[in-house]
Parts: structure tokens; sequence; C-alpha cells
């Protein structure tokens, strides 16, 4: 079933906020779905989209699904026009909450202690931005259609795919000059995700040597030479200190991935 | 331990060749203009791309200025993306397209921008600046006329840094608020001079109440010197800065 995508007003995203707080003390609280299409909590969008929870009848298997879900399906509309329209992508992280905080068999859920993830702030700060769930998927795909999927998907598979946060994600999205390299992302592709199983490789979570955040590490020294914009993979990975061997040996540039939007 | 700086050659930026001037807008996004003219004094590959990076905590935006033989600003400066409530910094690139390709040819350290205020008179600053010679001396503080900061000029681009690193000015600065507040009470200066009362007037915005000469050299003063001082740092945050530049930086040491 599709629902015509609507922009939640300043009152509805206020109340979802103090859901949010009641969930956070009360775990078997029910969202407030009622916010999305009520005319006294939400307003027609200058655009028509419409969205399905289940596009294909199942869940989404990864944030990486999601988001290249919602780059196709907000094809048709300025992606400028979009970016920081705060009610939208509240919207639908409260229309998509089923799937971003997943209720329990006993009907319990347990929401992240930032409302960030769900509610995104009406004045740009990156600090909160890059922590939505929803618009950072769709950011993410649309600027890296392919290398993205190593910051979308998760290492094993889980049951709430669309609520989790990675290693990665945290170390490159977190900062908007690496988030925005094309040559960042092909080479965190390469080193850390594994075409044949569509997934990052095992390990790629961790924090040791090789590790994501020593890659956001050597990056940081990387900038103080190269223009990580600018610089090709190729000159990264060679330049890559031992300690990324491991992943440099079976690294390869990205393919298209098999998983349908 | 040793830091490791994989320097090839990337020569300096310094204030002396670039100037950014930032532009508030009403109701927008402020933007900023570059003077780069000084750019091409270093003797760099006419074919070499130029970039700014405008950037505050994590948040960035990057603007193509064309290459070092042809500089040319892009249309739109709007600084749209940045995070607000905290002081930009920006950072010039010019970035090798014919040898390594990405390879930084020059780059600057953090430049903060004028704004439309820094146009006024020197005499309105609260504290001028100076560079002078110093000796092993880092900075020093004058007080035989005005309050003068000076800062040793053998370091290069000493002024710069002060302007944007939190670490410094924490250092620096509240002490320049305890000792001008004991100079204007103490000091031979007639209350009347325009310094005196601008200091005056900071002291008071400072402490939330008028602050006079009349308040003696004892224990009051001290008194009120310590809380102008805390209240100085709580308001400049220099803890949170630092700590948050330092959270960007994450240098390896081995």
């Amino acid at each position: 079933m599709s629902d015509l995508v609507r922009l939640l007003d300043e009152n509805a995203i206020e109340e979802f906020r103090r859901y949010l707080i009641e969930l956070r003390g009360n775990p078997g609280a029910q969202p407030p779905m009622y916010l999305l299409t009520a005319a006294t909590t939400s307003v027609e969008a200058p655009f028509t989209v419409w969205v399905e929870r289940e596009p294909h009848g199942t869940p989404f298997k990864s944030r990486y699904e999601f988001g290249r879900y919602l780059v196709d399906v907000f094809k048709v509309v300025d992606g400028a026009s979009i970016s920081r329209e705060h009610r939208l992508w509240t919207w639908l992280a409260l229309y998509y909450f089923d799937q971003l905080c997943p209720p329990t068999r006993s009907g319990t859920r347990k929401p992240l202690s930032h409302d960030a993830a769900y509610v995104l702030d009406a004045e740009f700060n990156w600090t909160n931005y890059y922590r939505h769930f929803v618009r950072t998927a769709w950011v993410a795909v649309g600027m890296h259609p392919v290398e993205s999927r190593v910051l979308l998907t998760t290492i094993r598979e889980v049951d709430a795919p669309l609520a989790q946060r990675g290693e990665l994600i945290e170390q490159i999205a977190s900062r908007q000059s690496l988030f925005r390299s094309g040559t960042v992302m092909q080479v965190a592709d390469q080193l850390y995700y594994d075409p044949a199983v569509d997934r990052p490789r095992r390990g790629a979570g961790g924090s040791g040597p090789g590790s994501p955040r020593r890659f956001a590490a050597v990056l940081n020294q990387f900038d103080l030479t190269y223009d990580l914009e600018s610089v090709t993979a190729e000159t990264v990975i060679e330049r890559l200190p031992k300690e990324f061997e491991r992943w440099k040996r079976d690294s390869q540039p990205a393919q298209p991935s098999s998983v349908e939007a | 331990m040793k830091r490791r700086l994989n320097s090839t050659g990337r020569q300096k930026i310094t204030a002396e060749n670039i100037a950014i001037r930032l532009i508030e807008k009403n109701g927008g996004p402020s933007c900023f203009e570059a003077n780069l003219s000084g750019i091409a004094a270093l003797g760099l590959d006419p074919a070499a791309r130029v970039v700014i990076e405008a950037y505050v905590k994590t948040s960035s935006m990057r603007f193509d200025f064309g290459t070092v033989g042809a500089v040319q600003p892009p249309n739109n400066t709007d600084l749209s993306e940045i995070d607000r409530g905290a002081g930009i910094l920006f950072r010039v690139k010019v970035i090798d397209v014919s040898g390594v390709t990405g390879r930084l040819l020059a780059s600057s350290g953090p430049v903060r921008p004028r704004d439309e205020s820094d146009e006024e008179d020197d005499r309105k600053s609260l504290l001028p600046m100076r560079e002078v010679d110093l000796g092993q001396a880092i900075w020093r503080l004058d007080l035989d006329d005005r309050p003068v900061l000076l800062i040793n000029r053998a370091i290069p681009d000493l002024a710069q840094q002060i302007m944007s690193d939190p670490v410094l000015q924490g250092a620096i600065f509240p002490i320049v608020v305890h000792e001008v507040m004991k100079t204007v009470v103490n000091g031979t200066a007639s209350d009347d001079e325009e310094w005196v009362q601008d200091w005056l007037a900071f002291f008071s915005e400072l402490l939330g109440e008028p602050f006079t000469t009349d308040i003696g050299d004892g224990e009051e003063l001290e008194e009120r010197s310590l809380r102008a001082v805390e209240a100085f740092n709580n308001g400049q945050q220099w803890a949170s800065k630092a700590r948050d530049s330092q959270m960007i930086a994450q240098v390896t040491y081995e």
C-alpha cells in the first residue's frame, strides 16, 4: 500500500519529540502515526511522491537498500529543495518508525538516546544532520550510488537493519569533508566491502590497526599533503601504512551492488 | 613519540598572501569574498587549482576559485551548509593537476576571516596586537600606555594562530583580563581616556553590573577580577572549543 508523502508541521514535530521522551521511559508507548496524515498536524508537500513501507513485500534489508529506494522515489524532486526540509525527513522517520525503532515481540521499543536519529533540526547542524537515519541514507546513496553501501550495510544480518549504525559511518559521515569525498568513499569501499557477500568484511567494525577509526586518523594526516577530493583512490591506497595490508590484499574497485532498490 | 608530517615541498600560504572577508546577510546565510592576489608571488604552477574550504567544527563547504594563473571566484559563496554559532575558519589550497593529481602544492593554516567591524580604526580595538622582538617569550602584555598584546615576530603566523586557536586564546586572554583590570583601577590613566572607558564597559558586561575605578585595590578588586575572568572563560568556552578542535585534528603519533 502506498502513501502520499506529506510534511509534519512544527507542533507535530514537537509531539514526536515528546513521544520519543515518553518512549525512553515507557517502552510500550505507541508511535503517534496519526500525525502523518491529520490535517491539523501535517501539510501537503510541494511535490507528489508516494512511498511504501515494504516496497518488496518485506522490510528493507539494509540502510543502503533503503537509501536506494528513497533516491529512486524522490528523483522527481529537486534534491536541493528537500535536502534541508526538516518537516519532510521527520515525517519519513515517523512513517518508517516500525523499521527504524522496531517493536520486540512484547511490543516494547528501544529508541536511540539522540532525537537527531529521527527528528531533523530546522537549522542546519552537521553533527545532528549526519545522525538522521532517513536523510543520511538518501544523501549517501545520492552522492555515492555504489560506495555508500560500505557505510549503510551491516557486517552481518540483523533484525533491524535500518536501526543500525556502524563504526565506518561514525568515522566518515561525522566529517562532512570526508563524507563528501568520492575518493574517500572509494577507498573505504575497496578496503572494507566484500562484494562476494554484499556486506562489509568481518572485522571492519573494530578499532585496532587498519580499522575504520585508524583509517579516519590516517586520512587526517593525508589531508595535510593531499586534497582528498582530487587525489585518486589508487594514490591513497598505495600510500596507506602497513597496518592496512590485510584490507588492501583483498580489495578491488567497486562494482554495482546486487541489492535491489 | 614522533608526529609524522608528510611534507612534500608544500608551500605555506600565509596571511600576507590572502585576505578573506565575511559578509553577513540579513535573513540568509553569510557569504565571503577572498583576495588571493598574493598567491601569484609563490611561483606555483599556473594550471594548479585553487580551492577554498570554509569550516566550522566538522561541517565544511568547498569553493572552486579557478587556477593560480586565472583566479576566478565562484558566483555563489553562500555558507549555507556550515554550522552556525561558532567562528568560521577557512583553508586555502593549491592543488597539483599536472604531476601527482591531488597533491597540495601550497596550503594555508586556519584563516580567520575579517568581518566588516575589522575595517574600523585600530583605536577601537580593545586589545591591539603588535609583532615585536621578544627573544624567547611568546607574548607579553604592554601596559605602558593603553593595553597592547605584544607577540613574538619570530614565530610565523602567530597572530593568526592566536586568533584561531582556542588553546592559545584560553591561555592568554584570561590573564590579560585580570592584569588590565588591575591596571585600569590602579594605573595612572584618567577615566576620561577612551580605552579606559572601553575596558570599564567590557568589565561591566562580564560582571553583569557596573564596574568603576572607585573599587579600590584590595580584596574586592581581586574578587571582581576572578569573577570577570570566570565569566569570560564561561562565555568563550575555550576548553570545549579546544577539545572539539583536537577531535577534528586526530594526529597520528608514533
